[in-house]
């Protein structure tokens, strides 16, 4: 046997070991999340009975960063207050926008400045006044320098009366009873110190002053991929997670977090693209070498909906921001890493995170690059080549069925038959050539994030999804 | 070269490949599967609830039972599930005319039976129904399941308890409302309010004797449901417990105007928390001589300090807008001024 052969056969070796523990990973990931959602099935009697409040549920204080959102500021605040919940206020943000938003807010929710004395416990960029509505006494608005989302998330923070803190996007469709739903974990569990729900594309959903009544499916086809990712993303790679206690992701897009936790974790970092996840890891990493009990909760019920980019180029420079995101996030928390107090955080989730969604896209290209070119050189036949194909396109369709299956065990929260099948024909064509290109969008992030870039508000072309579909 | 699937490689790799598209046909049956079900049992609860929320509704509302139709056995489930919907939704007489209505056709047998054979929803089911009806004869079955390690099962069981027999209940179970810490407490304090004179009994008795461990979730609970203790006992608390988080709580919970000289002492308390809640008693029962105290808090390092503070100057019934606008005028400090204007801005906004 020649050295090529056996650097052949080791890398062939090496690259079918790592899409079968890539795959079989999530599939257990997938098992666990079916364990949780069964539990789930059998609470939803009681989920389903008159909720009562008493008055003893903690207040929450709901932070909306909004940047350059003079559209549509004004419907989602408006939705917000339709939210069932017994104590909460809303604190805006606008981080230095260049458009409206600040005359639209003043406008439409009767602002007046507000004499706030100033609460120091972040470090932010300077207020430049606060606001508060005559209409609404629960809405606050607070005018700042550019300093992007962490930085107004601080401010937020800095401003919030409630024990409880909820970071949402301006931009975001909350359910009715999403505060009702992620608080519980805290109410059951005193050593809750964050919980973070399921998002969903609100794209080809039907909206109306800023809430969503019904749920569809979009016509795009970039957005009917997302559908698919987003299923997958927050059913089994979440809620499989949160049954460890060992979730390193909370949705920027809805999270509600113990307002002292976060304060002494020192808040969000400002100079990281995915602040949200960072976070979470570091609340990990600080709790666990204080050896302080925590939990850290996951919601699986659909309690907030987004608009997912529909073009090209958004979804790339989505995709590529995530991706250094992740990149940062697990950089600058390394102490987590099969420390010896990690448990399952440091020992499994993180090191998961590492090889298969950090790395993850250095190996995956490199595999079929590998298998193309000793095709290529004659190094591998074509047989050879054409059941690597098959099995990491059959692993990857089996990937996007389960995520399918945990919706149908769940929430079916796309009612029709045309809906489940146009479902099924996605799960099976994402493998050929968007998962793919995915994989090379987050490379392209894992090269940006080694260059060092700097970060900023990703933007966002917005269709809106305030109305009826066509 | 790997040529042929006689090599390893290739045949570990088919054969993964062929489990995964075996598994994903199985997996869309599945999925097919229970979309079927899951109309068919749509179907059929809507079509059951045609039926029966109309006789169940007219059970309430008048005096004379309707004559029942059959229950079947394979609806029980959604009868169950309507009738304590309905109960959940309404009080008094309705309740008891809905547990006519259970009894005459049988719930209560049939509960007892999917307490003791029945899969969790069932059970969870099963304990919701046995509290509404009071059911005596679940009594040994339900403290079984009030000991369960489930959180869900065991808190509803032990509200079904407290339903049957308030005094037997709480007596019982005293130690697990204190010391199981998967019951929330507004959730608890959901149910105890029927309950409320016999657990106030049962904690005046054995909160001194009890574990000091256990004093924050007491106060919490008697909080929760507007109990007064009394003054000895929270006295006592007050200067004996070790926990700055059971002090915080205590110092909240402080609703005698005797416990004033004591309060007073924690102004100074180093831990900030309590600072807050110790303002907050002298705003509530505290003298002329304490709005000297409650001036220096103003210039407190802590926030809620100074903000707990300025609300207690400007609740206190002899301390109004206009001497606040006095003590704003004679104050220097830049802290203590911020938070004067916020405090006063934030009685202008409610006022007006």
């Amino acid at each position: 046997m020649s050295g090529d052969v056996t650097f052949t056969e080791l890398a062939t070796w090496f690259v079918l070991a790592y899409f079968t523990l890539l795959n079989g990973s999530y599939l257990a990931l997938n098992l666990l999340s079916i364990f949780a959602l069964q539990k789930n099935n059998e609470e939803k009697l009681l989920e389903s009975l008159p909720q009562v409040f008493t008055g003893l549920e903690p207040g929450i204080s709901i932070l909306v960063p909004a940047y350059n959102e003079e559209a549509t500021i004004t419907a989602s605040i408006r939705s917000m207050f339709q939210l069932t919940y017994s104590e909460f206020e809303i604190i805006v943000i606008n981080d230095g926008s260049k458009d409206k938003t600040l005359e639209v807010l003043t406008r439409e929710f009767a602002l007046l400045p507000f004499p706030d004395a100033p609460r120091v416990g972040l470090e932010t960029k300077p207020i430049r006044g606060v606001y508060r509505s005559l209409q609404y006494p629960n809405l606050r608005v607070i005018d700042k320098q550019n300093g992007g989302k962490a930085d107004s998330l601080n401010a937020g923070i800095n401003a919030a009366r409630h024990p409880l803190f909820c970071g949402v996007d301006a931009d975001s469709i909350l359910a009715r009873d999403s505060l009702q739903l992620v608080a519980k974990p805290f109410m059951k569990h005193p050593d809750t110190v964050a919980t973070g729900g399921t998002v969903r594309v609100a794209n080809g959903c039907e909206v109306t002053d800023g809430s969503l009544t019904k749920v569809g499916l979009p016509s795009n086809i970039w957005a009917l991929f997302q559908v698919v990712e987003y299923l997958r993303a927050f059913l089994f790679g979440r809620l499989g997670w949160s049954r460890l206690n060992a979730m390193l992701i909370i949705s920027g897009a809805f999270g509600l977090f113990k307002t002292d936790v976060v304060i002494a974790a020192g808040g969000y970092r400002s100079n990281t693209i995915g602040e949200d996840m960072e976070l979470v890891v570091r609340i990990h990493r600080l709790l666990r070498e204080k050896g302080t009990p925590y939990r850290i909760e996951f919601v699986p019920a659909p309690v907030c909906w987004t608009e997912a980019p529909e073009d090209f180029k958004t979804l790339k420079n989505q995709r590529i921001r995530w991706q250094r995101g992740l990149s940062e996030s697990l950089s600058s928390n390394w102490g987590l890493m099969l420390s010896r107090r990690g448990g399952p955080p440091g020992w499994l989730a993180f090191p998961f995170m590492v090889l298969f969604e950090w790395l993850g896209p250095v190996l995956e290209l490199g595999g079929y690059f590998f298998m193309i070119y000793a095709y290529a050189f004659g190094l591998i036949s074509w047989q050879a080549f054409a059941v690597f194909l098959f099995m990491a396109i059959g692993l990857g369709i089996l990937l996007s069925v389960s995520g399918l299956l945990l919706e149908e065990l769940s929430f079916h929260m796309y009612p029709k038959f045309r809906h489940l099948a146009v479902l099924s024909l996605v799960v099976v064509a994402e493998n050929f050539g968007y998962r793919q290109l995915n994989t090379w969008w987050r490379l392209v992030g894992l090269y940006r994030w080694a260059a060092q870039r700097e970060s900023a508000w990703g933007e966002m072309k917005r269709k809106g999804v305030g109305s009826k579909p066509k | 070269m790997f040529n042929t699937f006689s090599d390893p490689y290739i045949q570990f790799a088919f054969d993964i490949g062929l489990a995964a598209v075996a598994l994903t046909l199985v997996l869309v049956a599945v999925i097919i599967r229970l979309r079927l079900k899951l109309r068919k049992s749509q179907r059929l609860e809507e079509a059951f609830i045609d039926i029966w929320r109309p006789i169940l509704l007219q059970a309430i509302s008048s005096e004379v039972m309707p004559d029942l139709p059959e229950l079947p056995a394979s609806s029980q489930g959604f009868f169950l599930k309507l009738w304590n919907y309905l109960q959940e939704s309404l009080r008094g007489v309705a309740n008891e005319r809905l547990n006519e209505v259970a009894l005459e056709l049988g719930c209560d047998v049939a509960a007892r039976a999917l307490l003791k054979k029945g899969n969790r929803a069932e059970r969870l089911l099963a304990i919701l129904t046995l509290a509404h009806l009071h059911d005596r004869k679940s009594w040994d079955a339900l403290v079984a399941q009030a000991n369960a390690v489930d959180s869900l099962a065991s808190i509803h069981a032990a509200r079904a308890l407290i339903n049957i027999d308030p005094l037997a209940g709480t007596s019982l179970l005293l130690p697990m409302l204190l010391q199981r810490r998967d019951w929330g407490i507004a959730q608890l304090a959901n149910f105890l309010g029927a309950a409320e004179e016999a657990f106030l009994l049962q904690l005046s008795k054995n909160i001194l004797q009890m574990d000091k461990a256990l004093w924050n979730r007491a106060l919490q609970l008697a909080e929760a449901l507007h109990l007064q203790l009394p003054l000895e006992s929270m006295r006592y608390i007050i200067e004996h417990c070790d926990s700055t988080e059971t002090l915080v709580t205590a110092l909240r919970k402080a609703d005698e105007p005797a416990l004033l000289p004591l309060v007073r002492n924690y102004l100074q308390h180093t831990d900030w928390r309590v600072r807050v809640e110790a303002a907050g008693f002298l705003g509530r029962f505290g003298d002329t001589e304490d709005t000297k105290t409650l001036k220096a808090g103003l210039e407190d390092a802590q926030w809620w300090v100074r903000y707990a503070a300025a609300q207690a100057l400007a609740s206190m019934p002899f301390f109004g807008t206009v001497q606040l606008l006095e003590l704003r005028a004679c104050t220097h400090n830049a802290t203590a001024l911020a938070m004067l204007d916020h405090v006063l801005a934030e009685h202008q906004v409610s006022s007006s």
